[in-house]
């Protein structure tokens, strides 16, 4: 008996069919929502139905109801201990813990990604969080170019010249994202590179998870007094207007520029989309979640282990939205 | 050069399918370069920009795969496209999905009639609770996965043995059940040596090396490197030489681990006791004092063990392996002076890139008393922690197969890229007077090994040529005859391009060590 595992709470309403099948998943679609169904190895995720042992090729209709819903007109009821909340909770901030964490998590990802992934975009070279040691202002436009890559990535001389003018595309996307132009640098990343969701679309869900958490951060410091942006002000000479008013605990401007960041990283890949629409609105895979909670704690071993679990999904689609979400972390908790 | 491809619509691939076929596209002979990309409008600006677009390309939509290839002009383009199609095929995609996938653990009893062991190959924190569940079905277990907590490990190992079956893992790599090879295992001949072992490696070589010498095993039980640790206390290990002690087809039981803790050495001694068949053991890195006053006769390399284990089977004196090795001593010798005469004043170290940790145990403990300053990432009795496992410091004996190389990669005993690299490092580090490496075959390793490192072999030469030098390269062949990949086609392919292929590791190791301890006598 196939056994419903969990099932994401951002799975909404609706008769779905089958949009396509791999190993691990059967993916369905109802307009333009997915509901994917998977195993236990893919995990929990905002539209993800986890069933226990292999997806059965068996399963060809899906209809989702309010209290339950049916495989090939067979009912599962829900039960409410198996729903997987998808939401980023920040429930504990400390600013040195959570910056030394991030750390640790850049260094995983820099020693541990995926040689074609992008992870040769993190680098010291671009300044550690809280310790930049490259001044932003140094760099004017036009000399992302020269940004050095990071060094020990292994892969540079087995890549082909799609994947290296890619690179140099994206690396360009990162410094502008960095350095001020964060929409023309989104839109410069999306859709580039090999996939199924492009590693540049991947990136992009990283950077909105980034904003996403920064938000919850913000929201969480202002409640308690805690001044989470100090010092933002005067270390931003050089920023474009759209990041400092992401940055001046304006709730409303801030969600705002976080929705013109999800509009200029939406394309016409189906799946990305549902991607990126989960990350603009804070909800992400149990892998990044149980990532995102371990920051908030002093456990080094749970951060490294939760770094590489994230690693693990797709090819380089997590070490990619690690990316995304370092640079974005990088950018924006000061 | 010629630009070719096509669109792929209406069909997706997941990611790693993706990258996989497009890493199968890029060996095909004649392909410069290519790519599969999703058709998005930024992907394809970049094909127009890097000279890889054609018209065909501009009806992609987003949702669908392009394949893009640069030739050769000669290149049988029809052929090409062809087998490239043949590799998007859904059932190259995922050849399992033909096969019938229960979705529960009792839906695959119900499958199979009469399995009784269940392989469990999920994510730690789930592996535990299966692990279990198989159990309470009536199967014996062999539990692939790690990171489940010895907490869980002993209550499914109590819970297994009151109800006399086995839970061979967490961690467990290998075993040999009843002529079955499961997971990472050789096909080697039945016979009557029935082994428990701690160790996949270990237990892979001397499975191996038995068979290679005539002789053939009953059973290959595997228990998980944790079993024999204080906290376990061999639950397992000990229900193993029970059950080779009770087995008809077992004449010879052979007993293989890293150090077991002192008390679960203390269990063994009195559990064989029990029994009028011959028992031998390699604990690598125990003292052999421990054993002294018990029926087992204690080795301290994999080779000794499985030969010695051999030499009982086949009723022969065990004085024929002494004599093995006082002839293989000689000939060691005899090459070790050849080979240290042609290396320059600068080669001095010892460089050992390995797959299995058992091995780079062996070797580091091989060491002790032949060579100083011995570092590993994963070290072993007298050696030092690398500073930096990416750097090799003096002599260095790396497992390429220690989690801290392996997280989000395949491991090297499949995807060599790691360790080819590494080999080329070190060939170019003027200190490295040797190169000393395993090839592990059976099923779960690369099915073509040579594709991988012949090609490397051929690049140390160049770049050896290019500075005047020489570098031996050592190495053992774990495997068979039986093998898929052929260990004797191995070792030939091996033999051509100049490496040293020995027995085993222990001999492959102690060649490597007699050549840099003479250079330093010597040179």
């Amino acid at each position: 008996m196939m056994e419903i595992m969990s099932f994401g709470n951002q799975i909404r309403s609706g008769e779905y069919k089958i949009h396509s099948t791999f190993r691990s998943a059967i993916n369905f679609i109802s307009g333009d929502k997915f509901v994917f169904v998977v195993n236990e190895r893919i995990g929990p995720g905002p539209v993800n139905i986890v069933i226990n042992g292999i997806v059965p090729e068996s399963i060809d209709s899906l209809k989702v109801e309010e209290s339950c819903l049916k495989f090939n007109n067979v009912e599962y009821g829900f039960e409410s201990g198996r729903s997987y909340n998808s939401a980023i909770g920040i429930s504990e901030y400390n600013h040195e813990v959570f910056v030394r964490n991030l750390r640790i998590v850049e260094e995983t990802v820099f020693e541990k990604a995926p040689a074609k992934s992008l992870a040769f975009l993190v680098s010291d070279i671009w300044g550690q969080f809280g310790n930049t040691t490259i001044p932003l202002t140094s760099f004017a436009k036009g000399e992302f170019e020269e940004l050095p890559l990071s060094p020990n990535r292994d892969c540079e001389e087995n890549i082909g010249a799609f994947e290296l003018e890619c690179r140099r595309k994206i690396r360009m996307g990162a410094a502008q994202i960095l350095f001020g132009e964060l929409i023309s640098g989104v839109k410069m990343i999306k859709g580039l590179g090999p996939g199924l969701t492009p590693s540049g679309d991947d990136f992009n869900s990283g950077l909105l998870i980034a904003m996403n958490v920064v938000e919850r951060i913000e929201e969480m410091t202002s409640e308690h007094g805690i001044p989470a942006f100090a010092g933002m002000k005067g270390e931003s000479a050089g920023m474009t207007d759209e990041i400092l008013r992401f940055a001046q605990n304006d709730k409303e401007t801030t969600r705002g520029i976080l929705e013109s960041v999800y509009e200029a990283a939406r394309g016409k890949n189906l799946f990305t989309n549902a991607f990126l629409e989960c990350a603009a609105n804070g909800n992400v895979f149990y892998k990044f979640r149980e990532l995102i909670r371990a920051l908030q704690f002093t456990n080094v071993k749970e951060i490294i282990n939760n770094t590489e679990l994230v690693m693990t999904m797709g090819e380089t689609s997590g070490a990619d939205q690690l990316t995304g979400f370092l640079i974005g972390m990088k950018r924006f908790l000061k | 050069m010629k630009v070719t491809g096509f669109v792929k619509k209406g069909e997706y691939f997941d990611s790693v399918s993706i990258m996989l076929i497009a890493k199968q596209v890029a060996a095909i002979k004649g392909v410069i370069d290519s790519s599969m990309v999703m058709g998005t409008e930024e992907n394809k600006s970049v094909l127009k920009e890097t000279g890889l677009f054609i018209p065909e390309f501009a009806e992609a939509g987003e949702m669908d795969l392009i394949a893009v290839m640069k030739t050769e002009d000669k290149t049988d383009m029809p052929a090409l496209l062809k087998s490239i199609e043949g590799l998007l095929k859904p059932d190259n995609k995922s050849k399992e999905d033909n096969n019938f996938n229960p979705s529960s653990l009792e839906g695959a009893v119900e499958s199979l009639e009469g399995a009784n062991l269940a392989m469990i190959s999920v994510a730690g924190r789930y592996a535990g609770d299966v692990a279990m569940k198989s159990l309470e079905n009536g199967l014996n277990v062999m539990l692939f996965s790690d990171n489940v907590s010895v907490e869980k490990e002993i209550e499914l190992k109590k819970y297994a043995k009151e109800k006399g079956l086995f839970v061979m893992g967490p961690d467990c790599g290998t075993a040999i059940i009843n002529g079955v090879p499961l997971a990472f295992a050789n096909v080697v001949n039945r016979g009557n040596i029935g082994i428990v072992g701690a160790s996949g490696t270990g237990l892979q070589e001397v499975s191996c090396i038995v068979s290679n010498a005539g002789c053939g095993v009953s059973q290959g039980i595997g228990t998980g490197g944790r079993d024999v640790k204080k906290d376990v206390g061999g639950i397992m290990f000990l229900e193993g030489i029970k059950a080779l002690i009770a087995d008809k087809g077992t004449e010879v039981i052979l007993l293989v681990s890293k150090p077991p803790a002192d008390e679960v050495i203390e269990k063994i001694k009195i559990e064989v006791n029990e029994t009028d068949k011959p028992v031998v053991s390699v604990f690598l890195g125990s003292s052999l004092e421990l054993l002294k006053g018990s029926k087992i006769h204690a080795c301290t390399t994999l080779e000794e063990a499985a030969l010695f284990a051999a030499a009982l089977s086949s009723k022969s004196p065990v004085s024929v392996v002494e004599e093995l090795f006082v002839k293989q001593e000689s000939v060691n010798s005899e090459i070790a002076y050849r080979e240290a005469a042609k290396l320059t004043a600068g080669q001095k170290y010892l460089r050992g890139l390995y797959s299995g940790g058992t091995f780079c145990d062996e070797t580091q403990l091989l060491c002790k008393g032949k060579l100083t300053d011995v570092h590993s990432n994963t070290p072993v009795g007298e050696a030092k922690k690398l500073k930096d496992k990416n750097k090799s410091e003096k002599n260095t004996i790396i497992d390429l197969g220690d989690d801290e190389f392996t997280m989000g990669k395949p491991h090297p005993m499949i995807d060599y890229t790691a360790r080819c690299k590494r080999l080329i490092a070190e060939a170019e580090d003027p200190e490295t007077a040797v190169i000393l490496l395993d090839i592990v075959l059976g099923y779960g390793s690369n099915m073509d090994p040579m594709a991988e490192v012949i090609p490397v072999f051929k690049k140390i030469k160049e770049i050896t040529a290019a500075k005047g030098t020489h570098i031996p390269i050592i190495s053992c062949v774990t495997g068979t005859d039986q093998d898929p990949q052929n260990r004797a086609k191995v070792v030939n392919a091996m033999e051509a391009e100049g490496v040293i292929v020995m027995k085993s590791n222990a001999a492959a190791a102690r060649l490597a060590i007699l050549i840099v301890d003479y250079k330093g006598k010597y040179k």
